[in-house]
């Protein structure tokens, strides 16, 4: 017992000299997160960028962890001349960044604007959105695939009520339906953190300044156009800059459901290097074009954030 | 006079209808999974589909318990969920502590670094973590796992906290200091109360990351670890997932419960804590 109490004290003398030193206590402090981060982010960056300069297939791993043929920039001229599906999963990309930026940025924003607004049981309202950012996506990919079912599906019979189609229509089978539901089903993952980060800016934005300009004689679009958007142009960038990460990098929906089909129609570029690198194993092509994806992304993200006012 | 309260009250009127839409629109989905897996059988896979069941009954769930792996998911799920958490806030709580008090260089490009570092998605590095895990030998097992998932949310959560203990002025801790308290003392005592809002939001937010997650676990462990998600992933298998739907609609409400449960209780911290550094800086 009395040894466990020496021990503790030593230990606590130990912690304070360390926190009294600032230069050591820094270091301490960063030793964790630095050498995690060192270790299991730069590392692997390395690794993968030296790898997708050779040849590296199934049988390779087998023996070495080093590939053995070195084979130049042959990985990423394949990609641009002769990838068939590659190209395929940028125009799936593309359509996608626009149903993103055309749809949900404005139905998030406009979500945002209501839910802004004092009314009763306004609070209750805002809960909705957080409770909706904690569903996994393993449960979202299976609600949307259930909901747009072919035979028995809640769209169809929806449709079918309306009086707008008399036969059901089978969603992942058709080129554009499957996109289509991919969309709808991005639109409801990403919709929680856009509406959330739209409104905290909402409602930062002082009340003085809508005051006064009624007091001016502001009608309210005017308000909107000169104040609200002004003011929470800094989250509007933001939510652009995700929007466009997370469409380039859309990898459950493939991955759970569709697995690409039909015929590449929901492929991303995200499952086709999951598809090269672990369904087909030529992971040297696909550390390729995993950073000519990341070079993508990094650009976008670059693209917005320099119109960001830090 | 006039004018303003004309535009007043149409206003107000036009938000209770869109609000309403909006609630419907957003939670349909949710509501139909909740009473689609309580329907029998046959009711789920029928056509029109109904809004609402007739006699409900629990037996999907009592199955899916039944079956013996998905206690050992769940059990998998908490333990590594759990340990995620704890390293999460440790690691990045002593991380954002050192940016926010300890001043040093460029802080402006490391917190640029440290961000487009956490800006990495996790597939282009997920081959590399394949093999240099296959040659050490830790494909199957949770300390792969918890690794994985605590380096994907460090960037974010030492910014978040960042911005959160910056928000604390120094002076506290420097009046305790100056009253006889060891660095370590006034970081104990005066500190971590006062940052505890963010402490907790910043771990609710790693706790549903860690449990949500089902891509790391997918790819880097196997049979012996594996997640809740996971395992909804295995029951769907491919096409035709209807033959088995009453099994996967009560497992993925299993699944979804923990998670909104926690954020129902740190909800007030939750939207302070992670917005307020995002938005204003």
């Amino acid at each position: 017992m009395k040894g466990l109490r020496e021990l503790k004290r030593k230990v606590i003398g130990l912690l304070e000299r360390i926190g009294e030193d600032p230069k050591f206590f820094g270091f301490v402090c960063f030793l964790p997160s630095i050498a995690l981060i060192i270790v299991l982010n730069i590392f692997p960056l390395v690794y993968s960028f030296l790898i997708s300069f050779c040849r590296y297939r199934l049988k390779d791993i087998a023996f070495s962890i080093w590939p053995t043929k070195f084979v130049g920039f042959n990985h990423y001229l394949r990609m641009f001349t002769r990838d068939v599906a590659w190209v395929i999963t940028m125009q799936n990309t593309i359509y996608w960044i626009a149903a993103g930026l055309g749809v949900t940025l404005p139905i998030c924003f406009g979500i945002a604007l209501v839910l802004n607004e004092e009314f009763k049981g306004v609070k209750l309202v805002r809960v909705i959105p957080t409770l909706m950012w904690a569903v996994p996506s393993i449960a979202q990919c299976l609600i949307w695939s259930w909901i747009f079912h072919g035979e028995i599906g809640l769209v169809n019979n929806v449709l079918r009520v309306l009086g707008i189609i008399r036969q059901p229509i089978v969603w992942l089978l058709g080129t554009w339906t499957a996109r289509g539901i991919v969309a709808v089903s991005q639109f409801f993952f990403t919709c929680p953190f856009i509406i959330l980060m739209l409104l905290a800016a909402l409602q930062g934005v002082p009340k003085y300044l809508y005051e006064s300009s009624m007091l001016d004689g502001a009608s309210a679009l005017k308000r909107f156009i000169h104040i609200t958007v002004p003011s929470i142009k800094n989250a509007l960038i933001t939510a652009t800059a995700l929007l466009t990460m997370w469409n380039i990098n859309l990898f459950t929906f493939p991955f759970v459901i569709t697995k690409g089909d039909p015929f590449f129609a929901t492929e991303t570029m995200s499952f086709y290097v999951y598809q090269q690198g672990f369904e087909w194993w030529n992971i040297g092509y696909a550390t390729a074009l995993a950073w000519v994806l990341l070079s993508m992304t990094i650009f976008g993200a670059y693209l917005n954030i320099r119109r960001l006012e830090i | 006079m006039k004018m303003i309260l004309r535009r007043r009250i149409s206003h107000k009127t036009l938000v209770y209808p869109l609000a309403a839409i909006i609630v419907l629109v957003l939670l349909t989905p949710y509501y139909w999974l909740m009473i689609s897996s309580v329907m029998p059988r046959s009711e789920q896979l029928l056509w029109p589909p109904h809004w609402f069941p007739t006699n409900p009954s629990l037996h999907a769930y009592y199955e899916v318990l039944e079956t013996p792996r998905f206690l050992q998911a769940f059990k998998n799920s908490v333990i590594i969920t759990a340990s995620t958490t704890i390293a999460v806030l440790i690691a990045s709580s002593l991380a954002a502590y050192g940016l926010a008090r300890i001043p040093f260089g460029n802080k402006k490009i490391l917190l640029t670094v440290l961000l487009l570092i956490g800006g990495v998605p996790f597939w282009i590095c997920c081959i590399p973590y394949f093999i240099m895990f296959r040659n050490i030998g830790l494909i199957d097992t949770h300390f792969a796992i918890i690794l994985l998932l605590t380096v994907r949310l460090l960037p974010i959560t030492s910014w978040v906290l960042f911005g959160f203990f910056k928000s604390i002025p120094v002076e506290i801790e420097e009046s305790a200091r100056v009253d006889g308290c060891s660095r370590i003392g006034a970081i104990f005592r005066i500190f971590v109360p006062l940052a505890a809002p963010g402490l907790i939001s910043v771990g609710a937010y790693a706790f549903i990351n860690s449990w949500n997650n089902f891509i790391v676990a997918a790819i880097i462990g196997g049979s012996n670890t594996i997640v809740l998600p996971v395992f909804v992933l295995n029951l769907m298998g491919s096409f035709s997932f209807e033959f088995r739907i009453d099994q996967l609609l009560a497992s993925s409400i299993m699944v979804t419960i923990l998670p909104i449960l926690i954020i129902a209780v740190t909800q007030k911290y939750f939207i302070k804590g992670l917005f307020t550094g995002a938005v204003k800086a």
